[in-house]
């Protein structure tokens, strides 16, 4: 079988030509799906130490917050007792600033890679383009991402929300300056390319015409008219949503959760807000980190462990967990539309919080925090 | 430059902003900064500004312009001296004019247009990682 996938990759390679940036139809890529190993989620080492995924009580009982934790604390993402859905077959799009692609725990998920600066497939931070401004920025932010949506389940690092979903990475090093039209050109690739959802840990706080109309466009258009699903972060400032990206009544806001099962005290509000997602505060996000010396992780480590001191959280790793949701839904059934999944989110969510939710929702948990047993028990 | 500089922003304050470009049908005040003190940097011809939040953003020679149809495009590219670089979905092209400074003004004059939906200069910003 997996020479079969293999097989796939190879002629969709050559008939998309190098670098994916040339202007392949949706129906070229449908039929390519990532191949990977899947392994049962407690083979991956750190996978203890995502709390937000599911409850370890050992790992708990080891930060001593256990006793101050609800008794609801995760986000329920592993509950099945068979691994049945893993986002296999779902195309998982991040946009952001690079991708480690040599990652040891992307092996074998990533099918399409393009830079918007450059228009070839070397997304890599390491590619010369981005390297022509002195910055301390080790552009570590879409692996840490990619690897929360959809890291390998197997016997290293940690494991995706959605192992087996296929990878499409796009880069834009938005840290740095872009223009708004490579903005659009990322959304119209991700549109060419068909995928079922988009993440985007990132906004502007003044989103230009022309992107609200890109975004909306393939929220609308996407998927053979089902419509992309995009998930957007709400943003770190513990201020009102304004007018963001993720402000978009066809966009996923997203906001941030602790171990405590609270708001963050900088996660973003208002009625904007749709959903929240454990992002870290105090104890990070366990996830990728780039292979070797680079990145962030102290020493030669791979991975960001939940108490590095440059670990990641914010609204940046709440995101791409409803993004990895979102690709286990439409594993269970791929006939959603994205009003429909948008539905299920919400009225799935657990209301946590001393809020009250009037109308099923509030201003600072949304619809409240994604549970997905709740979510796929309706999507089947 | 410094003293042109803090002429053109007091010209700004005191009548409603020499520069300016539309967005939501609202329009976003520039205020011109000198390159050098400009948080972005571009191997582009710009013109650098702070938006209304203090942030920076810079425009180079080019416009999004996204048209109800496109009956009058070819007399668009005439009138305001541009050429297509681009062509988006659904009749929105980036277009490229002879300067930033005549970027921002076709933008805000094809945004008066009636079969216009709407038209901005390319701005170039930092989308912020969250």
């Amino acid at each position: 079988m997996r020479l079969f996938y293999a097989s796939v990759l190879m002629l969709a390679a050559l008939l998309t030509g190098c670098g994916g940036g040339g202007g392949g139809s949706g129906e070229t890529f449908s039929s390519v799906v990532a191949s990977r190993d899947l392994q049962p989620y407690e083979n991956n080492p750190l996978y203890p130490q995502q709390w937000y995924a599911h409850y370890d009580d050992d790992f708990y009982r080891s930060l001593y917050v256990n006793y101050r934790i609800d008794a609801d604390p995760d986000a329920h993402i592993h509950p099945w007792p068979t691994q049945t859905y893993t986002g296999r077959g779902i195309k998982i799009c991040i946009i952001d600033d690079a991708l480690d692609t040599t990652h040891e725990d992307l092996s074998g998920g990533i099918v399409e890679t393009y830079s918007v600066i450059t228009g070839n497939s070397d997304v890599r931070p390491t590619s010369g383009i981005l390297n022509y401004e002195t910055t301390d920025d080790t552009l570590n932010h879409g692996t840490e991402v990619t690897g929360v949506a959809a890291a390998s389940s197997n016997s290293v690092g940690i494991s995706g929300i959605a192992p087996e979903a296929s990878i499409y990475f796009i880069q834009l090093p938005l840290n740095r300056g872009v223009d708004t039209s490579d903005v659009l050109e990322a959304f119209e690739k991700a549109k060419e390319w068909n995928v079922d959802v988009i993440n985007c840990s990132w906004g502007s706080g003044e989103i230009s015409d022309g992107v609200r109309d890109a975004i909306v466009d393939i929220a609308t258009n996407g998927r053979d008219g089902k419509g992309t699903i995009v998930v957007f972060a709400a943003g770190n400032d513990d201020d009102l949503i304004g007018n963001d990206e993720s402000s978009i009544p066809e966009v996923i806001a997203v906001g941030a959760t602790n171990i405590y099962n609270e708001r963050t005290t900088y996660s973003n509000y208002g009625p904007s807000l749709d959903i929240m997602a454990p992002g870290g505060e105090n104890f990070g996000i366990a996830t990728l980190d780039q292979m070797g010396f680079a990145g962030e992780a102290p020493y030669n480590a791979n991975y960001l462990e939940y108490n590095d001191q440059k670990g990641f959280a914010g609204t940046s790793a709440a995101a791409p967990i409803v993004t990895g949701v979102v690709a286990q839904i439409l594993q269970a059934d791929p006939t959603l539309t994205r009003e429909q999944v948008m539905e299920i989110l919400r009225s799935s969510a657990d209301k946590i919080g001393d809020e009250a939710y009037d109308d099923g929702r509030n201003d600072y948990y949304g619809y409240g925090k994604v549970n997905v047993v709740k979510a796929l028990n309706l999507a089947r | 430059m410094r003293r042109f500089t803090i002429v053109l922003g007091c010209v700004s304050i005191l009548f409603g902003g020499e520069y300016y470009y539309m967005n939501g049908g609202k329009r976003i005040e520039l205020t011109p900064v000198e390159n050098d003190v400009s948080a972005l940097r571009s191997f582009q011809n710009t013109l650098k500004f702070k938006d209304p939040k203090g942030r920076d953003v810079a425009i180079p020679n080019r416009l999004l312009v996204k048209f109800k149809n496109t009956e009058n495009l070819e007399k668009y590219l005439e009138m305001y001296a541009m050429r297509i670089v681009r062509k988006f979905h659904n009749n929105t092209y980036l277009m490229e004019t002879v300067s930033p400074q005549a970027a921002i003004e076709s933008a805000n004059a094809l945004s008066e247009k009636p079969d216009v939906v709407y038209a901005q200069p390319d701005l170039i910003k930092k989308w912020r990682l969250r």
